[in-house]
């Protein structure tokens, strides 16, 4: 029972935030609000479930925010050029979208992996670098595409989408020689090391999986809204993706790790910001809650350990 | 007036949760007297330490201490990035105002390691300490507080005899000034010539209090374990004979200088040598783990290629390391996937891991092994010692290795598995595996090898075999006093 409530900790808070939501609010009575959460959810869920792999194998990615500006940027602006039939321009939207988000990735996880440099160090500085380089290829402004096939990208799709990554992640985390050998190397590098695992590949791939996980979810967004703005979209994703990774009960030091926490964390980070509203709490205290979800959350698990 | 006793604890009890490590402890310790406390691992010295420093809470019974305790755990308690000087002054800094008082930290300093026969600079950073040198300030910290209670918990591990010979002398030094030392380790001998009273402890339990006259290392064995002890090393395998399994030319790596030899099948190559000579060096770049700068490796007279660990694995190559818990296990990790680590790919089914069979495998290695646990799911932190280097030597076994490299196998492992062990590296060379074996203990490679690589300085100071294998040769080769 004891190690129940301990592996399942995110999904029941979840529940019991439900339960006092609902008691409290109409609109959390009415089910077609529920789609709306898990829409919204969607696009920082995403990035969220590469972040696990990421935190997973010891380290963190602060420039998600900033690669999902700049892969949206690059795929919107380049697409036009490179095919004029909708179709194709879609596929090559995609193509381009993936082909940035992995690079930006690649780019990552040869300095944290293979450089061995400090991953916060090096994604605090890929973060200013990707956005800089959105606001320059955006002009600072919006970067729009009409293309009729677009709107196949509905928000219907993205819960698909989202829900499909969520169950592979954590399928691949919990159950796969690489997601193993993901927490080994976040629990302990030497060990992974002196057990034949090349340390460095696995954590350049967890940045690069994250990377491209950052221009689908890139993709989804701006394809529903025809475009996507340098400037704004993204900001502050990279600390709702942690806090999800946090709040999911994953460890922050590496190790330990579960994308279905994941998935919870950012549904109860949804679910709060909605219930503030709900509340009629000004949306200036919004951060000031998420924080002290975050705190909550890493020090209940530190209770925990001792 | 003077108190008679500075410890004592009646009827001690502690548990880790449900699990009761401690049950029915009572002893009192006098000023000027040396306690040795004598048990298998996991018997519960170390719980027992931490109860007497106030670090556990007990469940049940009384600690009355009349004077501070200072203690040397088993693990370093060090700041990797401060001075010797700063860490051996941490928590009670002199201070002149809201300044430290250097020089004067660092005069104490000297004379602490000088009473120790160690030269260290104060000013050194720790992090740049050999493990012997870090033991050394931890020893140093514990005597410098001045408590009049001091605990060691395995103080010589890492230490060598001369090492071992100025801490002892320390202590009785200690002692004649009054204070009361209680003394922890796993080798029979120096409990014995060091402590005027010796605590058994058997399963959490006290399995007696001895004199150290009426006691001889066997018989404390015997006590330790609770049975009559055979004897603990198996029978030498013959000499191997034909081609050799491994010959190493001239190699060259950081802190390996050209060392030549050739290991046969069916052979146990003891290795030797100082702390710090380069044992461990050696170990590493037959590992891949360091970079060969010169010189060749050959197995079954093929030159390969050694640059990583992969390509050791590739060429069956398996490495126990020294440090268990920071090289070999990871600690948060259960047995099961420790145990399969090394070679997790053997145990996919349709692309993913089959973690039936990986816990089917772990069960028949728990049952070879005879290692103690609830379950293959259990979180290796929780085992003792002796159960989690059995685990690590599981984790090597799982590559299927036809060379096995073993460093310090027995470092911190009771009496009882140690004798497994051996059994199980007698038995793995008798099946035809080539195996290196690493270790300070020379009783342990006179035991096990007919021929003993002696290293000094990262080079080899010869191979000894025959009439030459005794305990006063290798030590001389070591030193260097014999060519």
């Amino acid at each position: 029972m004891k190690k129940f409530i301990a592996s399942y900790a995110s999904w029941i808070a979840l529940l019991l935030l439900l339960i006092l939501c609902a008691a409290t609010c109409e609109s959390f009575r009415i089910p077609a609000n529920y789609i709306v959460m898990l829409r919204q959810a969607c696009y920082t869920g995403i990035i969220a479930i590469g972040m696990t792999f990421v935190i997973g194998a010891g380290g963190i990615d602060l420039s998600v925010g900033s690669l999902f500006a700049l892969s949206g940027v690059i795929a919107f602006k380049l697409a036009p050029f490179c095919c004029t039939s909708p179709a194709g321009q879609l596929l090559c939207l995609a193509a381009i979208a993936l082909a940035a988000g992995a690079a930006g990735g690649a780019l990552n996880g040869a300095l944290a992996g293979f450089a061995k440099l400090p991953p916060f160090i090096v994604t605090l500085g890929t973060m200013s670098i990707f956005r800089s380089l959105a606001l320059y290829l955006g002009d600072a402004g919006r970067v729009s595409l009409s293309n009729p096939l677009l709107t196949a990208i509905d928000s219907g799709a993205t819960l698909w989408i989202f829900l499909f990554a969520g169950a592979a992640g954590a399928f691949i985390l919990s159950r796969s020689v690489f997601g193993v050998r993901v927490r080994a190397v976040g629990s302990n590098e030497k060990v992974a090391r002196f057990s034949g695992i090349n340390t460095g590949m696995i954590q350049f791939k967890t940045y690069l999986l994250t990377g491209m996980l950052c221009a689908l979810s890139a993709l989804l967004w701006g394809g529903r809204l025809g475009g996507i703005s340098s400037a704004n979209d993204g900001t502050g994703y990279e600390l709702d993706a942690i806090a999800a990774v946090i709040v999911g009960g994953s460890s922050m030091s590496g190790g330990k790790a579960a994308v279905t926490g994941t998935v919870a964390g950012i549904l109860i980070l949804t679910v709060i910001s909605n219930a503030l509203v709900a509340w009629g709490i000004s949306p200036r205290l919004q951060e000031c809650v998420k924080g002290a979800v975050i705190i909550i959350a890493v020090l209940s698990q530190y209770r925990k350990e001792r | 007036m003077k108190n008679s006793t500075v410890l004592d604890v009646r009827e001690l009890e502690c548990a880790y949760g449900t699990v009761k490590v401690l049950s029915g402890i009572s002893f009192q310790l006098e000023p000027g007297t040396i306690l040795g406390i004598a048990g298998e691992n996991g018997a519960g010295k170390s719980t027992l330490v931490k109860c007497i420093c106030g670090l556990l809470k007990p469940a049940a019974g009384q600690i009355q201490r009349q004077v501070p305790a200072a203690a040397i755990h088993q693990e370093f308690n060090l700041a990797p990035d401060l001075t010797v000087a700063e860490n051996i002054f941490l928590g009670r800094e002199p201070e002149c105002g809201s300044m430290l008082k250097k020089k004067f930290m660092a005069e104490k300093t000297e004379q602490l390691l000088d009473s120790l026969g160690v030269s260290i600079t104060p000013e050194t950073l720790v992090s740049a300490l050999t493990v012997a040198e870090k033991q050394m300030v931890e020893i140093a910290k514990a005597v410098g507080s001045d408590s009049g209670i001091l605990i060691m918990d395995e103080p010589t591990t890492v230490l060598t005899q001369t090492e071992t010979e100025k801490l002892f002398s320390l202590v009785r030094a200690l002692t004649a000034q009054g204070k009361a030392v209680i003394y922890i380790s796993h080798k029979l001998d120096e409990v014995l010539s060091l402590c005027s009273r010796i605590m058994v402890l058997r399963d959490g339990a006290m399995a007696g209090m001895y004199n150290a006259s009426e006691l001889t290392p066997r018989l404390l064995a015997e006590k330790m374990v609770g049975r009559e002890l055979s004897r603990i090393f198996p029978d030498k395998l013959p000499p191997p004979a034909g081609v050799p399994k491994l010959e190493v030319e001239h190699l060259c790596a950081r802190g390996v200088n050209d060392i030549s030899f050739s290991l046969h099948a069916g052979e146990i190559l003891g290795v030797a040598g100082l702390n710090g000579a380069g044992r461990s060096e050696l170990a590493e770049t037959l590992f891949g783990l360091r970079k060969i700068t010169a010189g060749t490796v050959r197995i079954n007279g093929k030159e390969i290629r050694l640059r990583s660990v992969r390509d050791a694995l590739k060429n069956k190559i398996a490495f126990l390391t020294e440090d268990r818990q920071g090289s070999g296990l990871l600690l948060d990790f259960p047995i099961d996937l420790n145990m399969t680590l090394a070679a997790l790919p053997e145990y996919k089914k349709a692309g993913f891991l089959d973690f039936k069979k990986i816990a089917r495998k772990a069960l028949q290695y728990i049952k070879s092994f005879n290692l103690k646990c609830a379950s293959p799911a259990q979180a290796v932190r929780h085992l003792s010692g002796g159960n989690q280097q059995k685990a690590a030597i599981a984790k090597c076994l799982d590559t299927a290795p036809e060379i096995f490299i073993f460093d310090e196998p027995t470092r911190g492992v009771d009496v009882g598995a140690r004798r497994e062990i051996y059994d199980f590296v007698h038995s793995l060379a008798g099946k035809g595996a080539a195996c290196l074996l690493i270790s300070s203990d020379l009783e342990e490679v006179l035991g096990l090898c007919r021929r003993i690589m002696v290293i000094r300085n990262g080079s080899c100071a010869g191979i000894v075999s025959g009439e030459e294998l005794t305990e006063q040769h290798i030590i001389r080769k070591a030193a260097g006093v014999e060519k």
